[in-house]
Order: structure tokens, then C-alpha cells, then sequence
């Protein structure tokens, strides 16, 4: 036992030690997209009556005509203390907006994420176990052919249907006016939940269905190939020959030992996901405007604020290395071959 | 060391996980789709290509024509797709849409291919540090959501086939430089303990054999599932505004431009570029895995594969069972 | 002139939030009859400041408008000044240089602390010391020399030079009085303050970032008391969303900004009222002088005599906006369609092959142009108006266009970037500040601001004009030199004004007393909605 927590402390602190050029690397890369760009973040947001001098002064002001290594070390230096920069236009702090808009992406993410669970676990076991039949191959086309439908066109569609023509659900927005929860997480079903605002509940949960539909239904396409190929293995393995041989009846063999194995890659898989999530995240928010930090980035390159899409970037990167560790510390945890 | 016992025992390269080969069994035929399938899905993409390279020849008005075009009118002989609300036939807009989707589509895999293989390639074979310092690199950007990082390299630099083409190959370059880099390590690792013992064989050409038949056997599948992915990050960037330059027929642009038309109950100009999308997409994810399926058996046949497609990436970006960052050997 | 970043136009928001499950339908009885005390404000705008010493976007002058109070300003309607927080209008000194203004007594600010005259000074002079850029400051300081505040009740404000506009420029909110204990007199506020006296007053926690703004009925408003109590103002990115809102009863007003196809549809609604229309923006090309070869008069005379402005109406817009033929906007008395009496209603390809033969281009040689407009700035039938630009000017058969656009962020410094600006013909938009003819031809011909616009133009002749009419204090002096200038806009092609912007007001039936004013703010204290 304690060889084994041994080798996970060393696993686990020599991931932590690849994190750190990862992420050093990602922060490199978006620095030097938004510093050698053309365009010029000044003129840009300041682009009424200008005088020269007052371009300079802002300039200087914001830093910016430092040579490019000193930005870059005190670009790394604010990041480190979690100061992720001022947004040019709004002079508001990158880091209050993304505090603001995270708990909006989570929720549309984490909602999402379980639809895709539902959908790619239950159509993929389904596929696993009906080998070869019609199920299997319709649910493998199906994981194919909704990866290749747009998010935002799909989202398109089930607007137009569910919101155009039946009205069932609001084409888009995070909640209705006046119906806000008591600030808790800043989820609002979580939020609802926990303060037993019933009425506030059923309303996000009416915004938040559409969207988390479209993305969960997307990346579930994705999981259900994934989660196929993995029960298949399962079903073949040694215990699982060894149940059959005891003469448990298929089904249980199935739901019992083979469907409890096949959610263990489920975790992975999220972990891959994650970052597919997060792009698909930003492309739902955008059709469904939804006000998130996918959608935020999009208005901040829109509107060339650098250091706002430069804040969220690093923030993203953030979030998906830091998701990554975690799903490889709970791997190695589980499965001790896969450690150094 | 001796040559494996039968043709279809993978051999062990030291970085790919172990897995007897009853496991690898159901993972090898679970990958295989009816070859029906897989012909419709070439038949479909080919299809595309026809169209794209014959449009003219195949419908009589262009996508920017307009004169004499009713506005907003819906499918019917005339505008088989119906029309937007600038006088452009969708139908012409959806056939020329596919022109410059296989046009990006060629181009940003070519930019891929042509900055990630030699990548791989010094990567793999010259080790050590460089290797390191490559793998760290690339895995990083891999690690990103590789739509983001389009969106902001075509954001900045603007728009444009190239500008979009260099974007989108952006998100793909870790991809390439990975798989060949895995097989040139493993392949050099092998054949250099092979050769140590055989008589009179020179490893540096046994080494470039066996790597050429390694690329043959990846990138090709790479390829599709990297084409496919091309078509759908293009799409997204025309619809966040960042493709190409108007009013040349981009599907995710029509599409930005159809939601508008969307609630006053105008379907058509929304419904026929999804579907374009849609079909593309599916066509060449298909042509993927039809791939997957005829390369591997005949290289195996042949005697040639040296390592296991299981680092290979499936089609939707996820490596089955496998964390991208475990791939980082320290 | 504000360059409005999105087009933002606040209309009246009124109604109660009927919404599924939530309960709260409070109301009140006012004149026998039951009002809501709560409405609902749907508008595709966006907030961006609500310091009135950095706004300059068409939504957040609507909320300081409605939040803050000024010496004097326009009111709810027509064109005539009036006293707000001063108790009439300013006694103004023979040389025109020193205006002395009399405070009403006993104003307060929405935190009951004193509104007098040294608030006043505070204000004006912190908006000249920030001068922040990008603002509307350069309208006051331009002329100013100087405030003073001798004692509570009087403030005097004495100017460099004489300048008849000046009143105008003192109702745009630049001049709103800011509460000196709220505002810092070196820094610009956030965006959820707001410290004024007007009709409403908002607090902090009731502003959502991009989401919502709630403003509260003012108990201490000098403008006095709003017939609502609550007004909500939900942000919506899409126009198709805010038309389904407004159709599915989830807000109870709806302006700004809708597509041509969508208000179109809106007004055939029978369960809507619409308001208006209001006349908002004009719209026009601009011809950059320094760039050849829109440096010939004559080749820019071509490209005025090729546009079809009732076509282009029709085919981008849906007949929803107005053709313009001057630039200027249509209410004022000084407009006159002098390009329709130049280059006539429609285009005839002789004429247009004359002006091109003079210019120096033989007979049947295609010119090539680049037309630039922005992506994201005036709403998303910018493109289609810019494709049907195209397409008019190539029927012509003399011009070969390329469209190409930029997004407004890097479009708009792009305009007058030094040293001459990065193009050559572009479409843009202006929106008047203070509602004088003034605010329609310094900002285009004017040495100084003509490069704002891209244009570069600059004529000594026309800058002595415009002095002149500036110094006279009399409409009828002022008339003919502004007829002047326009017709010298028109003769010379410095620009080519194309449409005017037109929006109504939607609103649910259950609504009344929707408006804009003259600077086409919604006037959210006119509005009613019964219960």
C-alpha cells in the first residue's frame, strides 16, 4: 500500500512540475497572437477625436510601449498575482468580469456535460451490447452525424422549432427579468435549488434547455463512440467471462459489472471533452446569447480589446490545463499502470 | 530480439500501454463500419468535389449573382433552395460554398501537414531535448480548444482564404507532429535494437522504411478526420464573423446572416448551408474510418505496422481512452 | 457628435414583467385607473458608461438623460430649451461671452444632499479637467473659458469667444450635474454609478453587467416625478430575440434595433402598438479628398449622380427608411433636398458618363473602387445596403466595386487614421449631439473635424462660413449661410448623403405615452401601463 501512495506522490508532483511550461507555453503563444497582430488596440478603442500626444499617453499609460519583453515579464508577473488585466474600453478589471460570467459558462458547461453523459453513456452501452445489430450501427452514425452538425446551426434549428413555432422554450437569454435568485453560487439552478425559489427555477431551467441541449448533444455524439468501444472491451473481459460462466443472467452481467466498468473511461473522457467543451461553449453562447465568458471573448475581439480577450484566453487556459491534471491524477489514482 | 511470432501480435513500443491482444481485438473490429456505409459516405464527399469543381457547368446562376432574383422567396422550381434576402439563390450559394470550404479545407491541411511532419520528423529522430522542448510545445496547444485558438488567430489577423486556411491549420499542426513523432520514436527505438543484432543491415534505412510505411498508415486517417474538422471550424468562424470577405458564399457566414430571417419563419436560408455542413462533414469522417479500417489490415498483412493506432485520434478530437497529456514522456 | 457604438436607441420601456410563475403583479391606482408599477425595456443595445463626462453612445446618453439633471435641456418634446435645474434660462451678456444661470432652490441630488451652484461648477469644470477620450467634452471646452459659482444660487460661465450654439451644448448630457460627493473630480466613475437628479436613480446592485439595469422613481427628481415607479431594461444581443420577446409579451416596450424585415413584421402585428417613426441616424458615403481618385470633383460627382436612393430603400431596407438628399437631418427647417437637385431622384448612366469625361477617364473604361463599411456598428443590414451600393454603382457599367469591411473596433480608427486615413470611400453614420444645423456641417467641412469623418476636406472660404454662422445669433442670418454650405456640399460631392434611419416605438396595447425626444431618447417617465 504504501509503495503504491508512493508512486502516486511522485506521479502526481511530476505532472504538477509539466503544468507549469504547459501553461507557460499557452500564455506565450497568446501574448504573441495579440502583440504581433495588425491592428492597434489604442486607436481602436479610442478611435473619436484623438489628439496624438492624448494616443500616447493612453498608450504609455496602459503600458504599451514598453519594449515587448518587459510587457511580456510583467504580463506573466500580473497573471501570477491573478490579475488578469484591464479591459480597454470598459476600464473595468478582466478578472471582475470573468468572476462575473464564469458561474455562467459552469453552468452551461456542467449542464451540458450530464446531458452528454446520459446521451453518450446510454446510446453507447446500448450500441456495445447490441453489437452489430441495427441499434449499434444507428447509434454510431448518430455520434457521427450530430459531431458534424454545426452547434450553431443545431441550435439554429431547435430555436426555429422549439422557440419559433411551439414557443415551449425562450429563444435566448440566461433568465427572465425580475426573476433572478438570491446570489449564492451564481448558478442559477443551483441557486434556486438551495433557496427553494421554485418559480426562479422553472425559469432558468427554461433558458438554460435549449442551450445545454445543443452542447450536450454534440459532445455526447462524440462520447457515444467512445463509450461503445470501451463496453465492448468490458464485455469480453476475464470477470465478466467469469460471471457469464456462474450463470448470471446476461442482463444483470450487463448492467451489473459491465455498465459499472464502462463509466470509469466516462471520467477521461470528460477530462478530453473539456476542452471541446469549452470552444463549443463559445459558439452555443453565441447563438443563444447566452452571457457567459464564451460569449464575452467574442465581443472583446470584436471590439479589439486585447487585454480582455488576452485575460479570458489565460483563463481559459487555465481551466483546461488545471482539468486535465486533475482527470490524470484521478486516472493514475485508479489505475496504477498508468503512472511513470 | 526476436521477430514477432504472428503478423497481427502488435509489438511493444516502450511508450504505448500494454494491452494483450484479445483486448485490442473488439477496440480493431468495433472501429469497422459496413463497407456500405463508408462507400456512401466517399460517394458524398465526392459528390462535393464534383460540385465544387463543376459548379458552373451544374446551375446557371453564380453565388453573387442577384439581377432579376426575387428576394426572400421560398424553394420552388425556379430557386430550388429559395432566396435571401439580397437576391442570392441559396441553391448557388450552397454550390459555391462548397468550393471555398474544399478550398480552405486543402489548404489548412497542406499548412498542417507541411509545418507538423518535418516537426515530428526532427522531433522524433534527433531526441533528446529538442524533442522535449517540441513535445512540450505542441502538447500545450493541443491541450487548448482548438476552435478558440482559431477564432483568435483569424480574429487578429483578419479576414481572407488565407488568414482563414492559416488559422484553422493552427489547431492542427500538434496533431500531425504528434502521430509521426510517437511512430519515429518507437520505430527508431526498435529497429536500432533489431539492428543491432542483424548482420550487415544499415538502421538509418530501415528506419526511414519503416517510417515511411508508419506515415502512410496514419496520416491519411489524420487526414479526414483533420478535413472534416477543417470544414467545421471554417463554418464556425464565418458565422462568428472572421471567414472570408463578402459577399463570397461561405456557409457559416449565410448561416450568421439566416438567424435574423429565422423569426420571421424563413427556414431555407438557414436549413440548406447546415445541411451542406452537415453532409460534408459526415461524408468525410466516413472516408475516415474507411481509412482506419483498409490501411491497417493491409499494412498488417504486409508485415509493416510497427506500433498500434491506439494514440490515434477518433473523429470529435478524442483519443480513445487515453489522456492527451499522458503522452508526454518526461 | 456621438458615434454611437451599436445602434442604441432607448425606447420607453413599460409594463409589468408578465412572466410564467412569478407572481408580483404590483400595481397602483393613479386617476382612477390601475397603472403597473413596473415596466419592462427591451432594447439590442448596449451599455457602455454612465459617466457623463465619458458617455458618448447613443444608450447611455438615454439613461443619463433619464437619470441625471442639467441646467437647461430640450424636455420630453419639441425643440425649444428650457430651464431644468436653473430656474430659467441664463441671462446672456451683450458680447455674448458671459452667460449667468439661476439656480432653482432647494434641489437635491437622489441622495438628499444639496444641488446648487457649486455642484454645477463641480461638474462642468470635472469634465474639462478629465476631458476623457473619446467624449463629448471637446463640445463644451472648445468654446469655454471659464465656471464660476459666486454664491448657491448662481452660476456663470463665461466663454472665449461667442458661440450660438453654446445653449444647445449645454442640454447634451455632457453637462449633467454629477454629485461632487459621489464623483471623484480625477477619475471616471464605474459603470454602476450613477449620481444624479433626475427622474430616476439606479442602484449599484440592480445593475447586471450586459444582462439588466433597473432604474427606481427618484423621490428628490428636479425634473419631476416619472409616471412609473420601476423601470426594467433587459439587454437582448438579437434583434430576432427581442422581437420574439416583445411578441411573447416579455417586455412591454421594444426599441432598438430591429432589422428592416423585422420591423416590417412588428408593425403588421396587431397585438402591438408602434410609435413613430422617429428619425434617428443619417447615413451617408464619404469621399476621402486625399485619396485618388476621389480627389477629382468630377469623379465623385459620377459616383453622387450613380445612386438610386428609393431603390436602395427598397431592395435593403424594406422601404422602412427615408431617403436622404442633404446632410442634414430632415426635420430641421434648413433642409433641402439640394442633391436631388443636383444629381436628380434617379440615375441616368449620361450623366454619369459626362462627369466621367471630364474627370479624365475615356469613354467606357471601368474604374476600380474599394467601398468600405463596418461589420458591426449600425446593425446587420449594413452589408445588404453595402452589396446594393455595389450593385447600383456597377450598373452604371463605369465602376468596378470591391466591398470590403472591417468590425467597427478597428474600422473606426481606420477612418482617420494619420496621416490620411486608410480609405478611400466609406459608409457612416451620424447622429447630432444638440439639435442645431451647426452640429451637420462643422463636424463634415470643417477643417478640424472634416478628418474625423475621413474626408480631410478643408476650404477657407467654407471655414470663414462657418465662423459666421456660429458668431450670429439670429435664425435668419443663420439660414442662408447653412443653405450655402449644404448647396457646397452637394456642388463639390464632399459627400453623398443616402438615408435617414427611421424607428418606431413597440409597445404591448396595455402601454401608453411611448415617445422619443428631439435628441430621440425614449422617455421612460412618460410612460403608463395599465394593469
Amino acid at each position: 500500500m504504501s509503495r503504491r501512495s508512493g508512486s502516486l506522490r511522485t506521479y502526481v508532483i511530476t505532472r504538477l512540475f509539466l503544468t507549469i511550461p504547459m501553461l507557460l507555453i499557452l500564455l506565450t503563444f497568446v501574448f504573441v497572437i495579440l502583440r504581433v497582430a495588425p491592428g492597434d488596440p489604442i486607436s481602436a478603442a479610442y478611435g473619436q477625436r484623438l489628439p496624438p500626444e492624448q494616443i500616447a499617453e493612453v498608450r504609455h499609460h496602459l503600458g504599451l510601449d514598453r519594449p515587448l519583453i518587459v510587457q511580456y515579464g510583467s504580463y506573466l508577473a500580473s497573471v501570477a498575482h491573478g490579475d488578469f488585466g484591464q479591459s480597454v474600453i470598459t476600464q473595468q478589471s478582466v478578472g471582475a468580469i470573468i468572476k462575473a460570467r464564469f458561474p455562467a459558462t459552469l453552468e452551461l458547461t456542467l449542464a451540458a456535460m450530464m446531458i452528454a453523459i446520459i446521451v453518450g453513456v446510454g446510446l453507447g452501452s446500448v450500441a456495445g451490447r447490441y453489437r452489430d445489430t441495427p441499434v449499434d450501427l444507428g447509434g454510431r452514425l448518430f455520434g457521427i452525424v450530430i459531431y458534424a452538425a454545426p452547434i450553431f446551426w443545431l441550435g439554429m434549428m431547435f430555436q426555429l422549432l422549439f422557440a419559433v413555432k411551439l414557443h415551449i422554450f425562450p429563444t435566448g437569454g440566461r433568465i427572465a427579468a425580475f426573476a433572478q435568485p438570491r446570489h449564492i453560487t451564481g448558478l442559477y439552478t443551483l441557486d434556486s435549488l438551495l433557496t427553494g425559489n421554485w418559480s426562479s427555477l422553472w425559469t432558468s431551467l427554461r433558458y438554460l434547455a435549449l442551450p445545454a441541449i445543443t452542447l450536450g448533444l454534440v459532445i455526447g455524439g462524440v462520447l457515444v463512440r467512445l463509450v461503445r468501444v470501451h463496453m465492448l472491451q468490458t464485455l469480453q473481459a476475464d470477470y465478466v467471462e467469469a460471471a457469464r460462466a456462474r450463470g448470471i443472467p446476461e442482463w444483470r452481467v450487463v448492467m451489473r459489472h459491465a455498465f459499472r466498468n464502462a463509466l470509469i473511461p466516462v471520467i477521461t473522457v470528460t477530462g478530453l471533452q473539456f476542452a471541446a467543451l469549452l470552444g463549443g461553449a463559445v459558439l452555443t453562447e453565441t447563438t443563444f446569447t447566452w452571457p457567459g465568458l464564451g460569449s464575452q471573448l467574442v465581443d472583446y475581439l470584436s471590439g479589439r480589446d486585447y487585454p480582455g480577450v488576452q485575460g479570458i484566453v489565460t483563463f481559459f487556459a487555465f481551466l483546461v490545463i488545471g482539468v486535465s491534471l486533475l482527470i490524470d491524477i484521478l486516472n493514475a489514482y485508479v489505475d496504477p499502470r498508468i503512472r511513470y | 530480439m526476436s521477430t514477432p511470432a504472428s503478423a497481427t501480435e502488435t509489438r511493444r513500443p516502450p511508450r504505448v500501454r500494454v494491452l494483450p491482444e484479445r483486448w485490442l481485438r473488439p477496440w480493431r473490429e468495433a472501429g469497422r463500419f459496413p463497407r456500405s456505409i463508408v462507400w456512401a459516405g466517399a460517394g458524398i464527399t465526392a459528390v462535393f468535389v464534383f460540385v465544387a469543381i463543376f459548379a458552373p457547368l451544374i446551375w446557371r446562376y453564380s453565388g453573387t449573382d442577384y439581377q432579376n432574383i426575387p428576394r426572400l422567396a421560398a424553394p420552388s422550381a425556379a430557386h430550388p433552395f429559395g432566396t435571401t434576402s439580397i437576391s442570392f439563390d441559396v441553391f448557388a450559394r450552397v454550390l459555391y460554398g462548397a468550393r471555398l470550404a474544399l478550398e480552405v479545407m486543402l489548404l489548412s491541411v497542406a499548412i498542417s501537414i507541411a509545418i507538423g511532419l518535418p516537426l515530428g520528423l526532427y522531433a522524433g529522430y534527433r531526441g533528446g531535448w529538442r524533442d522535449r522542448g517540441l513535445v512540450l510545445i505542441m502538447d500545450s496547444l493541443y491541450a487548448f480548444p482548438g476552435l478558440l485558438l482559431a477564432i483568435v488567430v483569424a480574429a487578429f489577423l483578419g479576414r481572407g482564404i488565407f488568414n482563414a486556411s492559416a488559422a484553422i491549420s493552427v489547431v492542427y499542426i500538434p496533431q500531425y507532429f504528434r502521430v509521426i513523432r510517437n511512430h519515429v520514436v518507437s520505430v527508431r527505438e526498435e529497429v536500432f535494437v533489431d539492428a543491432a543484432q542483424a548482420l550487415g543491415a544499415r538502421p538509418r534505412t530501415i528506419v526511414w522504411r519503416y517510417i515511411f510505411f508508419n506515415v502512410v498508415q496514419s496520416i491519411p486517417v489524420i487526414f479526414s478526420i483533420n478535413a472534416a474538422d477543417a470544414v467545421l471550424t471554417l463554418a464556425g468562424l464565418g458565422f462568428l464573423g472572421y471567414g472570408v470577405n463578402p459577399p463570397t458564399p461561405e456557409w457559416g457566414q449565410d448561416l450568421s446572416r439566416a438567424i435574423h430571417d429565422l423569426a420571421s419563419g424563413v427556414w431555407w436560408t438557414a436549413l440548406f448551408p447546415g445541411l451542406a455542413i452537415v453532409f460534408l462533414t459526415t461524408g468525410l469522417t466516413l472516408v475516415g474510418e474507411g481509412l482506419n479500417d483498409i490501411i491497417n489490415p493491409l499494412l498488417r498483412r504486409v508485415g509493416m505496422t510497427g506500433t498500434s493506432l491506439i494514440g490515434t485520434v477518433a473523429p470529435g478530437g478524442a483519443v480513445a481512452g487515453e489522456s492527451k497529456v499522458l503522452e508526454v514522456e518526461p | 457628435m456621438k458615434q454611437p457604438r451599436m445602434t442604441v436607441r432607448i425606447i420607453g420601456l413599460v409594463a409589468l414583467l408578465a412572466l410564467v410563475g412569478v407572481a408580483c403583479g404590483k400595481s397602483t391606482t393613479s386617476g382612477g385607473k390601475k397603472v403597473a408599477d413596473r415596466i419592462v425595456w427591451g432594447t439590442t443595445d448596449s451599455e457602455t458608461s454612465n459617466d457623463p463626462a465619458k458617455c458618448y453612445e447613443v444608450f447611455c446618453t438615454n439613461i443619463i438623460q433619464m437619470t441625471y439633471s442639467r441646467l437647461i435641456s430640450y424636455g420630453a418634446q419639441g425643440s425649444t430649451l428650457k430651464p431644468d435645474a436653473a430656474s430659467k434660462l441664463p441671462d446672456i451678456s451683450t458680447d455674448g461671452l458671459t452667460y449667468t444661470f439661476t439656480m432653482k432652490d432647494g434641489l437635491k441630488f437622489s441622495d438628499g444632499s444639496a444641488l446648487d451652484a457649486n455642484a454645477v461648477k463641480f461638474s462642468l469644470d470635472r469634465v474639462a479637467k478629465l476631458h476623457v477620450s473619446g467624449s463629448a467634452a471637446g463640445l463644451l471646452t472648445a468654446a469655454l473659458d471659464s465656471v464660476s459659482a459666486p454664491d448657491a444660487k448662481t452660476v456663470i460661465i463665461k466663454l472665449k469667444r461667442p458661440d450660438a450654439t453654446y445653449l444647445a451644448k449645454l442640454s447634451f448630457i455632457v453637462a449633467s450635474i454629477v454629485n461632487p460627493k459621489v464623483f471623484s473630480a480625477d477619475a471616471v466613475a464605474d459603470n454602476k454609478t450613477v449620481a444624479g437628479s433626475g427622474y430616476y436613480k439606479m442602484d449599484p446592485a440592480n445593475y447586471l453587467e450586459g444582462q439588466s439595469i433597473q432604474l427606481d422613481a427618484n423621490p428628490n427628481s428636479v425634473l419631476g416625478q416619472p409616471k412609473t415607479k420601476t423601470v426594467l431594461i433587459k439587454f437582448y444581443k438579437a434583434s430576432s430575440a427581442l422581437k420574439l420577446a416583445v411578441e411573447q409579451k416579455e417586455v412591454d416596450v421594444a426599441f432598438h434595433t430591429f432589422l428592416p424585415t423585422e420591423t416590417t413584421a412588428l408593425k403588421a402585428n396587431s397585438a402591438l402598438s408602434a410609435a413613430g417613426p422617429s428619425l434617428f441616424r443619417i447615413r451617408f458615403l464619404v469621399f476621402n479628398i486625399k485619396h485618388k481618385p476621389f480627389d477629382n470633383e468630377n469623379f465623385r460627382k459620377a459616383i453622387a449622380a450613380s445612386i438610386d436612393r428609393n431603390k436602395l430603400n427598397t431592395d435593403a431596407f424594406n422601404g422602412n427608411f427615408k431617403p436622404l438628399y442633404s446632410m442634414i437631418r430632415s426635420a430641421f427647417n434648413e433642409y433641402s433636398p439640394v442633391f436631388k437637385d443636383v444629381y436628380g431622384e434617379t440615375p441616368e448612366n449620361s450623366k454619369v458618363n459626362s462627369y466621367l469625361t471630364a474627370a479624365g477617364y475615356p469613354a467606357g473604361q471601368k474604374i476600380k473602387i474599394d467601398l468600405w463599411a463596418s461589420t458591426n456598428h449600425y446593425g446587420d443590414q449594413e452589408q445588404d445596403a453595402q452589396v446594393v451600393l455595389k450593385r447600383q454603382l456597377e450598373a452604371t457599367g463605369r465602376f468596378q466595386v470591391t466591398t470590403k469591411t472591417e468590425d467597427w473596433a478597428a474600422f473606426r480608427p481606420d477612418v482617420s487614421a494619420p496621416p490620411n486615413g486608410k480609405f478611400g470611400l466609406q459608409m457612416l453614420g451620424w447622429l447630432p449631439d444638440y439639435f442645431d444645423p451647426d452640429d451637420y456641417v462643422a463636424p463634415f467641412i470643417s477643417a478640424e473635424q472634416s478628418k474625423d469623418q475621413g474626408s480631410f476636406f478643408a476650404d477657407p472660404a467654407v471655414e470663414a462660413k462657418i465662423a459666421q454662422e456660429q458668431a450670429a445669433t439670429s435664425p435668419s442670418a443663420r439660414e442662408p449661410i447653412f443653405a450655402d454650405l449644404y448647396k457646397t456640399i452637394a456642388d463639390k460631392a464632399l459627400y453623398v448623403p443616402l438615408w435617414e434611419e427611421t424607428d418606431y416605438i413597440f409597445t404591448q396595447k396595455s402601454v401608453t405615452g411611448a415617445k422619443t425626444d428631439v435628441s430621440v431618447n425614449l422617455r421612460l417617465e412618460e410612460l403608463v401601463k395599465s394593469a
